[in-house]
């Protein structure tokens, strides 16, 4: 126990050292009969602690011991019969020597560069290291406590001797180091500080592969657009699948889940014949049900995109007719009877508002119809009903127009002032305009930017006739939060980009709640293709 | 994480405290720790987070039973107030506070001829408030974790000169997600939607390792380690190349290989000497998994095969100096880092796919300087600054180009 005491204070000293401070002189302090000499000069006692000088050499007598003390913590217990010199010290090395006897030390190795300790068989270099050192002329001990020393032997073969290991060198050079038996006084705790520290650090290692793995797993989510921050600052988790209900048609849906509210709504397409298992030719598919030149052999027969808080809803059904051979040299070429593309004959759009709180618990807002040829041979009529002030559907405006006339689909005479109908009606048009009608009054959409100028917070706030409100307010959101800020136009938001796209619904036929939804902007883009009609088109 | 995780908190908080006067009565017991008490703030692509604090502690009570064994317990607790720059810069999230708790026991029985058998065991936790509606302990990616361990170790020699210790490792990991379930799992009924499993982050992992240890003459340290993991989702369901989920469970394996080395080199006769140790490791790792991703987004409608399979490859040079006038120490270290997915294709700007595949580049350099003003004590500073590229121009749910630094400065303590 006492032995192990006595290694515990050299490890406290070894740990003291980092921060000792102590005076700069290296300093003896004999314990009994030692004696000091300078370079080969007499002996002289030593009667109490003194400063030693490089050159100078201590003994022992027997029953004597003597420590050194060095600027930096380190220390040197010198036993009984031992002679030991301070050959040299300076901030470069240091080298001390032991010619005889034992020695036990303690260094912290910041004394100089390097510190070493000769004897007659080898050279100790120092590391940081507890250990016990003994010469004699023909050979040196070694016990390593803790830490690290170099050995070399007079053959100039090199050891590096770590905690609880022994080594002999002899004149004929050094055994191979050995560590001392569990059982042998010279062993160490088995668990004690240094053994420690290196065992959680390989723990620590080895757990962060783990921490890696798992914050992966958290990144991939947002990788996947499956984690995001609303524009409230609100964290969104976003999921997208894809569902094929039958072989003819496919359902998207998006559930947007914060942690007190549930969002969710889909995309449902279905076509005029089974689609490819390669659902990569889909896009293709739906670009061909519109002004394609051949007859196309898949074309999309309906589109419904809902959204829903779980007791509101909204949702938007668009259905097409076939594809039918129509002249659009009015819109594409200007050569009439020349450029003919196909083209759904009809395309119905009807928007409703679901919920507790609207009238009947459904009510259909909106209703735009096309067709081509059906209400008037030879052209395109769009006629739009929406609520009037008895909340019920109603004709607000009817336009026709010849797709093949350059002149007839000129914006300025269709689209430009949508209450001339003089202007609009050309030819055989017919065309009607019922917004100023009583039944219509205070009917009024407004668009602001509520997060002010730049910003991508774009807001349309509809008043109904019959008091209804609908305001849709569309926000591109980085995926910290951070609404997009540029100068918005509402266009802004059906564009790609590196932004999320998030749509908020709110009406008072909602009693309060609001619909709102994260989805990628290609969601929007594509019901806004499906609903493309030949009036915006450009010639 | 609910009761659990607020019980583990306690437990560890209690620990801490309760832990000093343990030490102190029971005989044999040592204790060592420290505590750092820091401020720090983030920032990112030019955005700022605010300045907030980082607390850690840890303290490891160890007692001894003899030279052949012995055991030691360990406890960690942090809080960090401001991101770290490996974080998740891309994913979304600026605002960032974590608690992290962790409390381990080991047992050491060590052998003659240098063989030690050490198993381990330990619970994990982290808390996450990363959004202004989360709350402590309400997280979506609050986890925790219990592991356990093994380790065979030998120590040895290669021919006279050189210690070696190697080391055989067995860790499991099982790793839970309180808050995180798969909205499908939660909400999908009433929508008929598919069934890609419930608790999709759930794992458990059998982790193999090897390492080994040298060291040689004229100050030189080496190292190598190889790790396996064999990683089983407990719930999440692999994906076809038509968006179905098949029953079959995503697993994944990931290995790692890293060597490295450090020396200290001559003192230099510079601010009164400076001790400079140089350090370098370079790592390679991979990852194969069986799950894939289709990408339901109408535009594109992809499948993509071995989405998560990657390698890398990381080179971490670093060097170490000591201020031996006044033991102030300052450690710069740079890392430059390579991935590579074997599936994963990179997309356009407007999402569309392109036939490269991805490659993500990272560099990071960070500085730390502690200066001792006190026994154990001393003022501490760190800031690390991170550069990420990549050929993905898709950005609209993960930024994969950025920049990112981070400072924190306080007090540490050493016991």
């Amino acid at each position: 126990m006492e032995i192990l005491m006595k290694r515990l204070l050299l490890a406290a000293v070894l740990a003291g050292a980092l921060v000792a401070r102590a005076a700069a002189a290296i300093m003896l302090i004999p314990n009994g009969a030692v004696q000091v000499r300078a370079g080969a000069g007499a002996w002289a006692s030593a009667t109490g602690p003194m400063e030693m000088t490089a050159g100078q050499e201590v003994r022992t007598e027997a029953g004597a011991a003597a420590e050194v003390k060095f600027p930096d913590g380190s220390r040197v217990l010198l036993s009984p019969l031992s002679q030991f010199k301070m050959e040299s010290t300076d901030h470069k090395e240091t080298i001390l020597g032991l010619s005889l006897g034992k020695l036990r030390a303690a260094f912290s190795g910041f004394m100089s560069s390097r510190v070493s300790i000769r004897t007659p068989t080898a050279v100790c270099a120092v590391r940081g290291t507890v250990f016990e050192l003994g010469a004699d002329a023909k050979s040196t001990q070694v016990n390593m406590a803790e830490g690290v020393l170099e050995i070399q032997d007079q053959k100039g073969q090199r050891a590096v001797v770590t905690s609880e290991e022994t080594v002999t060198i002899g004149e004929q050079g050094m055994e191979t180091p050995h560590q001392v038996a569990l059982t042998d006084s010279r062993a160490l705790d088995a668990v004690r500080p240094m053994v420690v520290n290196r065992e959680s650090a390989r723990d620590a290692t080895r757990r962060m592969l783990e921490d890696m793995r798992n914050r992966e797993l958290k990144a991939n989510e947002a990788q996947l657009g499956k984690d995001a921050i609303d524009a409230f600052g609100r964290r969104v988790r976003i999921e997208e699948y894809l569902l094929r209900p039958d072989n003819k048609s496919f359902e998207l849906l998006f559930l947007s889940h914060r942690q007190d509210r549930f969002d969710w709504g889909h995309m449902v397409e279905i076509f005029n014949s089974k689609i490819p298992d390669d659902m990569s030719q889909v896009p293709a598919i739906i670009a061909g049900t519109f002004l394609s030149q051949t007859q196309p052999s898949h074309w999309l027969k309906s589109m419904e995109f809902y959204a829903t808080n779980t007791v509101d809803a909204e949702r938007e059904q668009i259905s097409l007719g076939n594809p039918t051979r129509i002249d659009f040299s009015g819109y594409l070429n200007h050569v009439p009877g020349t450029d003919f593309r196909y083209y759904p004959i009809s395309i119905d759009d009807v928007q409703t508002l679901y919920g507790p709180g609207v009238p009947g618990g459904a009510r259909v807002q909106f209703d735009q119809h096309q067709d081509f040829g059906q209400t008037s041979g030879g052209l395109f009529t769009w006629t739009q009903s929406i609520v009037n002030n008895l909340g019920t559907l109603a004709l607000l405006d009817q336009l026709q127009m010849d797709p093949s006339s350059v002149v007839d689909v000129d914006p300025a005479n269709h689209g430009g002032a949508p209450t001339d109908t003089a202007a609009c009606n050309l030819g055989g048009d017919n065309c009607m305009f019922n917004s100023g009608n009583a039944e219509f009054a205070g009917l009024a959409t407004v668009s602001s930017s509520p997060s002010g100028p730049g910003k991508a917070d774009y807001l349309v706030s509809t008043t109904y006739s019959d008091g209804s409100t609908l305001a849709v307010e569309k926000f591109l959101v980085s995926n910290d939060g951070k609404i997009y800020n540029s100068a918005a136009t509402a266009d802004t938001f059906t564009q790609n980009g590196s932004y999320n796209l998030e749509i908020n619904i709110k009406s008072n036929l909602f009693q309060g709640r609001d619909i709102d939804v994260l989805i990628a902007p290609e969601i929007l883009q594509q019901k806004k293709t499906e609903t493309t009609t030949a009036d915006s088109l450009q010639p | 994480m609910g009761h659990w995780g607020l019980t583990r908190t306690l437990a560890a908080a209690a620990l801490l405290v309760a832990a000093p006067a343990l030490a102190q009565q029971g005989p044999g017991w040592k204790m060592q720790g420290s505590l750092d008490a820091m401020a720090g703030q983030y920032f990112y692509n030019g955005g700022a987070g605010a300045v907030n604090g980082y607390f850690n502690g840890n303290l490891q009570l160890l007692r001894s039973l003899g030279t052949d064994s012995g055991f030691y317990l360990d406890a960690t607790g942090n809080y960090t107030g401001f991101k770290q720059v490996n974080e998740l810069a891309g994913g979304g999230t600026l605002f960032q506070q974590s608690m992290d708790y962790s409390l381990g026991a080991k047992w050491i029985k060590r052998f003659e001829g240098g063989y030690s058998f050490m198993p381990r065991l330990g619970v994990h936790s982290q808390l996450f408030r990363e959004t202004t509606d989360e709350t402590w302990g309400k997280g979506l990616y609050d986890f925790w974790r219990t592991e356990a361990g093994l380790t065979w170790e030998r120590k040895t020699r290669l021919g006279i000169g050189v210690p070696w210790t190697y080391q055989f490792t067995l860790d499991l990991y099982y790793t839970h997600y309180p808050h995180f379930q798969s909205l499908a799992s939660q909400f999908g009924t009433e929508q008929a939607a598919p069934d890609p499993g419930s608790r999709i982050l759930d794992t458990v992992s059998t982790q193999l390792g090897y390492r080994s240890e040298f060291e040689l003459p004229d100050f030189v340290s080496v190292y190598g380690f190889y790790s396996i993991d064999f990683i089983s989702f407990n719930d999440q369901k692999v994906v076809d190349s038509q968006g179905q989920y098949l029953s079959a469970l995503r697993s994944d394996s990931y290995q790692t290989l890293s060597v490295g080395a450090s020396k200290r080199l001559n003192d230099l006769d510079v601010f009164g000497r400076v001790r400079p140790v140089v350090a370098l490791s370079l790592i390679a790792a991979d990852l194969f998994s069986n799950q894939n991703h289709f990408d339901a987004d109408p535009s594109r409608l992809k499948f993509i095969g071995a989405y998560y399979d990657y390698w890398e490859a990381r080179f971490d040079p670093s060097v170490n100096l000591t201020f031996l006038k006044t033991m102030t120490t300052a450690r710069l270290g740079y890392e430059a880092a390579l991935r590579f997915y074997t599936g994963r294709v990179t997309q356009n700007g407007d999402g569309s796919y392109t036939g490269d595949k991805l490659r993500q580049t990272s560099h990071s350099v960070f500085v730390e300087g502690t200066h001792p003003i006190w026994k154990g004590l001393c003022v501490k500073a760190r800031g690390t600054w991170s550069a990420v590229s990549s050929n993905m121009d898709y950005q609209q749910t993960y930024v994969y180009n950025y920049h990112d630094y981070n400072y924190y400065a306080g007090l540490e303590w050493k016991f």
